[in-house]
């Protein structure tokens, strides 16, 4: 028999597997805006961002956004992992993949689970051991967080040298269009004997 | 006879909590009156002793080394509290409004001291999980609910969740009809004392056993008598609640009382007035009634015997001088007076929840050093799971969000913000993690920091969009479409210097990918690898294993 706390627990794996997570957003992103962007690729039921649960305001955003069906979520998820995609801004695309339950910061508990703790003392024999693992937990936080200051390097590199090349790119079509706006360029065509237009 | 200690004693024994210390219970009887899981109660307010908060009971234990009792309590909200946020919803006279959704101001954990007395709520919502109440039913109840208020959104909703503060949602509904008369069955020779006049027909009054199946079978047949019962009942009722409201003087926090409630149904003056009757009883009283005799006699015919008693007792009290009589009614509302900084202290907290979203609350807890993070837990532990170790080892109350998982977190890398009262709670619980360890499901030790947002943010800002700044303006004074199509969303066109740049980012990405994906790898591996060391003096199977049923 099914108790009330396993449907409520499958219905929301249901919904799970419903929901793309999608991150790298822009702040400037918006409800509206997530909806429309997915609701060209079905029916958009939901749409719950993340809290980011800092002082900070301008940072990447992300959200879970529950679609109607899992095909359509699976269909986005292929769709944008293979397509650059761009919201609110570019050429920074945004990023998604499959929802996973602990992303839902209101997922039920897994039905029937108990949970077990125990205060382990420095004269107890496992002490050693609970302290070797609560040092690896550190060590693996560290790296962790030293892995995302790395990327987030990587990224402020790209972005800076893509407005680099921004820059110069606009830079060099505006030279060629003020050639254009003050006949510069129709006066060395006619020196050079070039015809300008395609007639 | 005035302040001699209320009695308190506990009822039906439930489950036993994470450790040996703590037990929970489904009843106990306080003042005379027997609470059961999942009532509704008064609960003083010491702003305004006349308008006491209501709230529903969700859990109760005793915990044997601070040999303290707690009761976790559902808050509801009136009106009034909430207000600012109704706009111009319609109001029923009597609704009120079921606290839901995450932050303070759902629940909170009191000392049974606080409670007045009990109150006879009806959820109205027609909600199919909802066994709808009878007229009956509607009749008796002081207030209904149907619709929730969000504490972390402050909205008014009439959907009503799941769960809510940890609570099935089937529990806060009412109870079926055939549980409510098959325990009503098994319970009457046990404890009617709480429900001389209306509450017997309470919902929420008999519930600590589970159904008799012979009485099952008696259903139909119960239901009708019980029925009539019950409107004989609630006429005589009234008389006497008249004759006992004109004989005896009223203390003062009723008759504050009393102006507010006017336009309110008869039911409430005849709860009201039942209440108060069990109020004044003294135990002497009260063991009385509890006798097997009340199972021979009709309720209406114990009622009126109970009334007389009542008489009697007012009689004797009066010769005894009025004070007395003011000091008998009046006991509970002045009761939890002396536990003044506690009613006080749940209060705010009610009273900040309204205003204070998530985050700025983390904020201020930050500022004031009242907030730890909590690493290396199962992140697919809820905020509800955090709040029980926390209790259950510190013997704390705090508030506990679990970070939603992001992106990179590995499965081993659960992370909880939890806030405390007081900066002291923090240094004490920091400390005692540093210098002992608890081991959560026997494999993960607890790291505790000092709650520091900026460690938290770990995310600096949002980088990689570009603009040229002269051209933004050039289309702004034109008003062009130009905004509009950064706006949209879109994919790049493959002949545009955007395609490149947007294909350099996923380049990025993928590698990105990549190393996250080797140092998960990698770290897997590092824990295994310890794991298996741990083994050979395994922690797991230790006889003084603690376990919690956190559901």
């Amino acid at each position: 028999m099914v108790t009330q706390a396993e449907k409520e627990y499958m219905d929301f794996q249901e919904k799970v597997k419903r929901t793309v997570y999608v991150y790298d957003l822009s702040p400037k992103v918006t409800k509206p805006v997530l909806k429309t962007a997915f609701g060209q690729f079905g029916n958009v039921t939901n749409i719950h961002f993340i809290p980011n649960y800092t002082d900070l305001r301008n940072i990447p955003q992300s959200a879970l956004v529950e679609m109607e069906t899992a095909k359509q979520a699976e269909c986005i998820i292929a769709e944008l992992t293979e397509y650059a995609f761009m919201m609110s801004g570019m050429p920074r695309p945004v990023r998604v993949s499959a929802a996973q339950a602990e992303m839902f910061a209101d997922h039920p508990a897994k039905p029937g689970r108990r949970i077990q703790c125990q205060w382990v003392d420095p004269n107890d024999p496992d002490f050693e051991q609970a302290k070797k693992l609560k040092e690896l937990a550190k060590k693996h936080r560290a790296e962790a967080s030293f892995l995302l200051q790395a990327q987030l390097e990587e990224q402020e590199n790209l972005a800076k040298q893509q407005g680099e090349t921004l820059r110069v790119n606009y830079k060099k079509y505006e030279l060629i269009d003020n050639l254009i706006s003050d006949s510069t360029l129709s006066r060395i065509a006619g020196r050079m004997k070039l015809r300008l237009t395609d007639d | 006879m005035v302040f001699e200690p209320v009695s308190f004693s506990w009822g039906v024994k439930g489950r036993r909590g994470i450790t040996k210390d703590v037990q929970f219970y489904e009843s106990f009887r306080y003042d005379g009156v027997e609470y059961f899981l999942h009532d509704y109660v008064y609960i003083y307010n010491d702003e305004l002793p006349d308008k006491p908060d209501i709230g529903k009971l969700l859990k109760m234990w005793h915990q044997t080394s601070r040999n303290v009792n707690r009761m976790k309590v559902l808050w509801l909200f009136r009106p009034y509290e909430i207000q600012k946020y109704l706009k111009d919803c319609d109001i029923l006279e009597n609704e009120i409004f079921l606290a839901s959704g995450e932050g303070k101001g759902v629940s909170n954990v009191n000392d049974p001291e606080v409670l007045v007395g009990k109150c006879n709520v009806v959820c109205t919502s027609k909600d199919e999980r909802n066994p709808q109440p009878s007229a009956g039913e509607m009749k008796m109840a002081d207030y209904i609910f149907s619709r929730t208020f969000d504490v972390g959104k402050f909205r008014i909703s009439d959907k009503i969740g799941d769960r809510i503060a940890g609570t099935e949602i089937t529990d806060i509904f009412n109870k079926k009809i055939s549980q409510q008369l098959a325990k009503e069955g098994k319970d009457e020779n046990v404890s009617c004392i709480a429900g001389p006049v209306g509450k017997g027909r309470e919902q929420t009054l008999f519930k600590n056993t589970t159904g008799s199946k012979g009485f099952k079978a008696d259903n139909n047949r119960l239901q009708p008598n019980s029925k009539r019962d019950c409107n004989t009942l609630l006429a005589s009722s009234i008389n006497a609640a008249k004759k006992y409201g004109s004989l005896h003087d009223l203390s003062k926090p009723i008759k504050a009382n009393a102006p507010q409630f006017e336009s309110k149904s008869i039911a409430y003056v005849v709860q009201k007035s039942g209440s108060y009757s069990s109020n004044v009883k003294t135990e002497p009283y009260g063991s009385d009634v509890r006798s097997s005799e009340y199972k021979q006699k009709t309720r209406e015919e114990h009622y009126v015997e109970e009334r007389k008693k009542i008489k009697l007792e007012e009689k004797t009290t009066k010769i005894s001088g009025r004070e007395g009589v003011e000091a008998t009614n009046g006991k509970d509302i002045n009761k939890p007076k002396k536990q003044t900084d506690k009613s006080k202290w749940f209060k705010t907290d009610k009273g900040k929840s309204l205003n204070i979203p998530l985050e700025d609350k983390l904020g201020t807890a930050w500022r004031d050093e009242t907030l730890v993070l909590f690493q290396n837990l199962d992140p697919s532990y809820t905020s509800e799971d955090i709040k029980e170790i926390v209790w259950c080892t510190f013997g704390e109350e705090c508030t506990a969000m679990m970070r939603p998982r992001d992106t990179f977190s590995s499965l081993d890398n659960g992370q909880a913000f939890v806030i405390f009262h007081t900066k002291e709670i923090v240094e004490k619980v920091v400390d005692e993690l540093q210098r002992r360890h608890l081991m959560i499901e026997d494999e993960r030790p607890l790291v505790a920091y000092k709650g520091n947002l900026e460690v938290a943010a770990q995310h600096s800002k949002f980088i990689g969009h570009q603009s040229i700044a002269k051209v933004d303006l050039r289309q702004r004074q034109r008003s062009s479409d130009w905004k509009e199509a950064v706006g949209t969303s879109h994919y790049p066109q493959p002949n545009t210097i955007e395609y490149d740049m947007a294909v350099e980012w996923c380049l990025l990405h993928k590698q990105s990918d990549l190393w996250w994906k080797a140092l998960h790898e990698e770290q897997e591996k590092e824990l295994i690898e310890l794991k298996r060391k741990l083994n050979c003096t395994s922690i797991i199977g230790k006889p003084d294993k603690r376990e919690m049923n956190v559901r």
